[in-house]
């Protein structure tokens, strides 16, 4: 079996993934999840370890010591319905599900994931929980322990965290009713969360168990650093834009607070900013009409969850002295995997 | 490519590797998988290529699956 038979109604994760595993009992029942990518290219993984593994794998045998027991806890963790059941069944992958070759026929995890967004936003219904899919704790402000990732690392002042009174060292214990067995748990409910909504949270703290309640934002909360994710590479559109220095700033005469994206890259192997005149070294100052999109992911989203297939987006660019006005044409890439 | 090993008292490891990738070496590869779980005795290595069959062996044991994917 590849990836290409996965069934996706039953094995759902972060697909944009180093390592990710499910735990599970041979009736489907899915105990927990683990892993995650966030280490990027060096792979250095801040976010998972053999540790870290170890310490899940244990509190999943822990969970199948109770089953069944334990059912109800464990609904939660359930598989949620998927508008595709098979990667062979998004169009763009077909062809290559059919190749002779098995090193090309092979569908990788982040293919589907990235599939997933493209089938929405054909389809007028991507969201902000579909393009910042899987938020990492980090989004309502805890940073977890890399080789004990229920354990709270640090926590960002004035977070959802803060306010539900979490400190750096406490243990998480459970979320929205669900036992735990490593972050890539609370990603699953994080992801699964509506925005306004509040989670009930358990926690350890000098052994004491204690409840709080973590209070989701509406809004933009799940936004986080997409750009280790393989599906940016899609988003990005044709180049990668990161925020002009202060150097640059300050020659252009761009104050703080206005949008200033230097493109450093334009992608030889994707047209669509080539084909818009876009060039590495231009300064992106306004998009549709904003000038408040500070970072890439903020670039990126407001193309992605206001355009769609065809639709044509003013950007304006410094390129030196020049002012220019230009267009970039929203569409995937690439067409065919 | 799905490799399903049953590797340790309580678990079955089942890897998704594209067979491209099963040459190179892995973040956690099946050495230090072993490694990681060496004081738990292991009556054979040996692979399966199907969830479903791993699964009928894990039911029958009473242990739960761990499927991996990289």
């Amino acid at each position: 079996m590849s990836f290409n038979g996965v069934d996706l109604a039953r094995f759902q994760f972060d697909y944009d993934q180093t390592w990710a595993v499910l735990f599970m009992h041979p009736d489907g029942t899915v105990y927990g999840r683990y892993g995650t990518r966030a280490g990027n290219r060096d792979r250095s993984t801040t976010h998972i370890s053999v540790a870290g593994l170890t310490h899940a794998m244990q509190r999943a045998l822990q969970l199948h010591a109770r089953y069944p027991a334990n059912r109800a806890a464990l609904s939660g963790k359930q598989p949620r319905p998927v508008p595709v059941r098979y990667a062979a069944q998004f169009s763009w992958l077909r062809k290559r599900t059919q190749q002779n070759d098995a090193t090309k026929r092979c569908v990788h995890c982040h293919m589907v994931g990235s599939s997933l967004v493209r089938w929405r936003w054909e389809r007028g219904q991507l969201t902000e929980r579909d393009l910042f899919a899987y938020p990492l704790p980090e989004a309502v402000g805890m940073k977890m322990r890399r080789d004990d990732d229920l354990v709270i690392a640090s926590v960002q002042p004035g977070s959802p965290a803060d306010r539900a009174g979490l400190r750096r060292g406490d243990r998480v214990v459970r979320l929205d009713g669900q036992p735990l067995i490593s972050q890539a748990d609370i990603q699953w409910i994080l992801h699964g969360a509506r925005d306004g909504t509040h989670l009930e949270l358990e926690y350890a703290r000098s052994g004491r168990q204690a409840q709080t309640v973590l209070r989701l934002p509406q809004g933009q909360w799940r936004r986080g650093n997409l750009t280790w994710r393989e599906l940016a590479w899609h988003l990005r559109p044709g180049m990668r834009v990161r925020p002009a220095s202060q150097a640059v700033r300050l020659r252009l005469g761009i104050p703080p607070g206005r949008m200033a994206l230097e493109v450093d890259m334009v992608f030889r192997w994707d047209p669509r900013a080539r084909r818009a005149g876009i060039r590495k070294g231009d300064v992106i100052i306004e998009a549709d009409g904003r000038r408040d999109l500070l970072t890439e992911e903020a670039f990126l989203a407001q193309l992605w969850l206001n355009h769609g297939p065809g639709d044509r987006v003013p950007v304006t660019v410094r390129r030196g002295e020049r002012l220019l006005q230009l267009q970039l044409s929203m569409a995937w890439h690439p067409q065919q995997y | 490519m799905v490799r399903i090993v049953p590797l340790l008292s309580g678990l079955f490891l089942a890897t998704c590797l594209s067979e491209a990738w099963a040459q190179q070496s892995a973040v956690l590869g099946e050495d230090k998988l072993r490694e990681l779980l060496k004081d738990i005795r292991v009556p054979d290595q040996w692979w399966y290529n199907d969830l479903a069959g791993a699964a009928q062996v894990a039911e029958a044991l009473g242990k739960p699956l761990m499927v991996v994917f990289r």
